[in-house]
Formats: C-alpha cells, sequence, structure tokens
C-alpha cells in the first residue's frame, strides 16, 4: 500500500507544537493532546449551551444535557449506592471526557485520543487509584478483607489471596485495553473497508460496480460505531462504579 | 376518544411501575461481550508475568517464578471468568460486574 494510506495510519501521532523537554520527559503538543484538549472544550460548551437559557419545561439541547446527567446519575445510584453521592462529580466528568473522546474519532480527520492504550490507562490507573485510596480511608487495614472472601478454608487462603490480589492488579488493565481495542478495532475496520471502495474502483468496470456493497457496509459501521463509541463510555463509567462500590462496601 | 380520571390514574400508575422496574440492562451485544472475555483473559497475564519475570531477575531463579506467576494468573483469568459466567447466570446476559464485583454481594 501506498505511503501514508496504511489502515494503521489514522493512529500515528503527529507532533504540533515541539516543546522543551521538562524534566527530562518529551512534553511535546501532538494531535493526541489536541484531541483531548479539544474534547475537554467540547464537553464544556456542551453542557454550558444546553444550560444557557433554563426553563422548567426543557428545550431540545437542555434535555440532552438533563438526560446526560441522569443517565450517569443513575448509573452512579444503581451501581455504587448513596454513598457514592460525593464521586459524582468525578464519574461525570469522566464519563463525559471519554465520551467527547470516544465520539470525535468520529469526525473525518479527526484524532480518537482513546485509541491509545496510554491514554486509557492513565485515565484506568487514577481511577484505580483513587478507588484503593477510598477504600483504605474509609476501611483502614480491614480493606485488604477484600482479598479474602468469607467462608475460605485456611489452607487455600494464601492461594486465593494472592489470585485475589491479582485480579484487583488488573482491573485497570482489562479496564483500559477493552476501551483501546474497541476503538482501535472499529476505526480499523471502518479504514480496511473503506479501502475496499478504493480499490474496487480502481481496478475496472465491473468491480466498481460491486464496490456499492463495502460502500453501503460502511454506512452500516458508522452507525454501529457511534454506537460503540457512546457504549463503551458507558461501560468505562459503570466499572468505576462498579469499583467504587468494592471499595465502599466491603462484603 | 376523552379520558376519564380513572383512565388517568390507570396510566399515571403504569407509568410509575415502569419507572420504578429495575433499569434492563442489555448493553452487552454478543461482539462486546467476546471482547470483553478475552481482554479478561489477557490481563491477568499482563501483571502477572512480569512480576514473574522481575522475581526471577532478582532472585536469579529464571525460570521458576516465572512458570509459577504464569500459573497464578492463568488462575486468577479463570476466577474471572467464572464470575462473568456466574453473574450472567444469575441475572441474565449483562455486562454489569466487573471482575470482583459480585451482584448477590450489592444486595447483600
Amino acid at each position: 500500500m501506498a505511503d501514508g494510506h496504511s489502515p494503521l495510519d489514522q493512529f500515528n501521532i503527529k507532533v504540533i507544537q515541539p516543546l522543551p523537554e521538562l524534566f527530562g520527559y518529551n512534553i511535546d503538543f501532538t494531535n493526541t493532546s489536541f484531541a483531548m484538549v479539544l474534547a475537554v472544550i467540547l464537553a464544556y460548551f456542551f453542557l454550558r449551551i444546553g444550560m444557557k437559557n433554563r426553563t422548567l419545561v426543557p428545550h431540545r439541547m437542555q434535555s440532552v444535557v438533563e438526560v446526560t446527567y441522569e443517565f450517569v446519575s443513575n448509573t452512579l445510584k444503581e451501581n455504587a449506592g448513596e454513598e457514592a453521592r460525593p464521586y459524582f462529580p468525578v464519574i461525570f466528568t469522566l464519563f463525559m471526557f471519554v465520551l467527547m473522546c470516544n465520539l470525535l474519532g468520529m469526525i473525518p480527520y479527526q484524532f480518537t485520543a482513546t485509541s491509545h492504550i496510554i491514554v486509557t490507562f492513565a485515565l484506568a490507573a487514577a481511577v484505580f487509584l483513587g478507588v484503593t485510596l477510598i477504600g483504605l480511608v474509609k476501611h483502614g487495614i480491614k480493606f485488604f478483607g477484600l482479598f479474602l472472601p468469607h467462608g475460605t478454608p485456611w489452607w487455600i487462603a494464601p492461594l486465593i489471596i494472592i489470585i485475589e490480589l491479582l485480579a484487583y492488579l488488573s482491573r485497570p488493565i482489562s479496564l483500559s485495553i477493552r476501551l483501546t481495542a474497541n476503538m482501535v478495532a472499529g476505526h480499523l475496520l471502518l479504514k480496511i473497508v473503506a479501502g475496499f471502495v478504493v480499490s474496487m474502483i480502481a481496478s475496472g468496470i465491473i468491480l466498481s460496480i460491486v464496490s456499492v456493497i463495502p460502500f453501503a457496509l460502511i454506512v452500516v459501521l458508522t452507525g454501529f460505531e457511534i454506537g460503540i463509541a457512546i457504549l463503551h463510555a458507558y461501560v468505562f463509567t459503570l466499572l468505576t462504579c462498579v469499583y467504587l462500590n468494592d471499595a465502599l462496601h466491603l462484603h | 376518544m376523552v379520558k376519564t380520571p380513572e383512565d388517568i390514574i390507570r396510566e399515571a400508575e403504569a407509568l410509575r411501575r415502569k419507572l420504578n422496574e429495575p433499569v434492563e440492562r442489555k448493553v452487552a451485544t454478543g461482539y462486546s461481550e467476546a471482547v470483553r472475555i478475552i481482554v479478561e483473559m489477557i490481563a491477568p497475564l499482563m501483571v502477572s508475568l512480569p512480576i514473574g519475570y522481575y522475581i526471577d531477575d532478582w532472585l536469579g531463579t529464571k525460570p521458576i517464578f516465572l512458570l509459577v506467576f504464569l500459573c497464578l494468573g492463568i488462575a486468577t483469568a479463570m476466577t474471572i471468568i467464572k464470575r462473568i459466567n456466574d453473574s450472567a447466570y444469575k441475572t441474565g446476559v449483562d455486562s454489569n460486574a466487573g471482575n470482583g464485583a459480585e451482584d448477590d454481594t450489592k444486595k447483600e
């Protein structure tokens, strides 16, 4: 394939504004940073414009914002209980950020920040550390009871503790890989199918008529991909709530 | 069609019942469930293998701890998948419980 037209090309990081190193770390402003900044700005204006002229009977923009808010609020309440209410701002911010990053990737020529595992892993690690700290502060040493389910026979306890610890430590990894894998897979599929259309048109009349089929598939996949983008923002939030629930209510 | 007050009350009652019903979470399509299982299988290995490798590096006991932690990682993956399976049977297929989180523990 010609240079710059590989399906993986869309995930390349390009430096927009080189910056001097900070403590030996590269802090260049890249297209990832740009996509994330844009996501934050979009989220801000989405909420801001929706809430500008508040009315008792919401107008369209306002009801979208309210639905989003109540959706996250219900997710938190159902999965982590009322005690988790103080953490609602964090959860809501997380949801909006991931949602905006995912949806930005659906705009042509835009970059999907969540397709890079370091971005999602940073989010997941922040969630993991935060949840662990909340559990430790709230329950103290009893928090480690999480690693030993009730009714474990003593002779198998060491094994169970190690397994539970590994399961606990694998949470941020599975959380981040899941989001990244879904984003990368969807965008790759779109690009590959789009590549079919182009090469079919280029290779003759009969094939260019048949190329309508992959083209129709792209339309379906794009809709599907938008669904995936919203769904995985939700899944990320949902799992954060579930982990928060574990830390708040030890069993 | 004119609604009598009784009709309206009945409708309101039905709406309220609908509101109080637990939201059915059918977010898990077959595809996302598959991705989820794969990820949950890989993630414990991605934690346990580096641990084993660095313990070996530290103690100079190649490859004992790597193998031990490989087994532990596989055991963890199986535990997690068993949990997903259990919660799927209990509540119908949903992607609610993450690893370590059981539906029944929440209700206790």
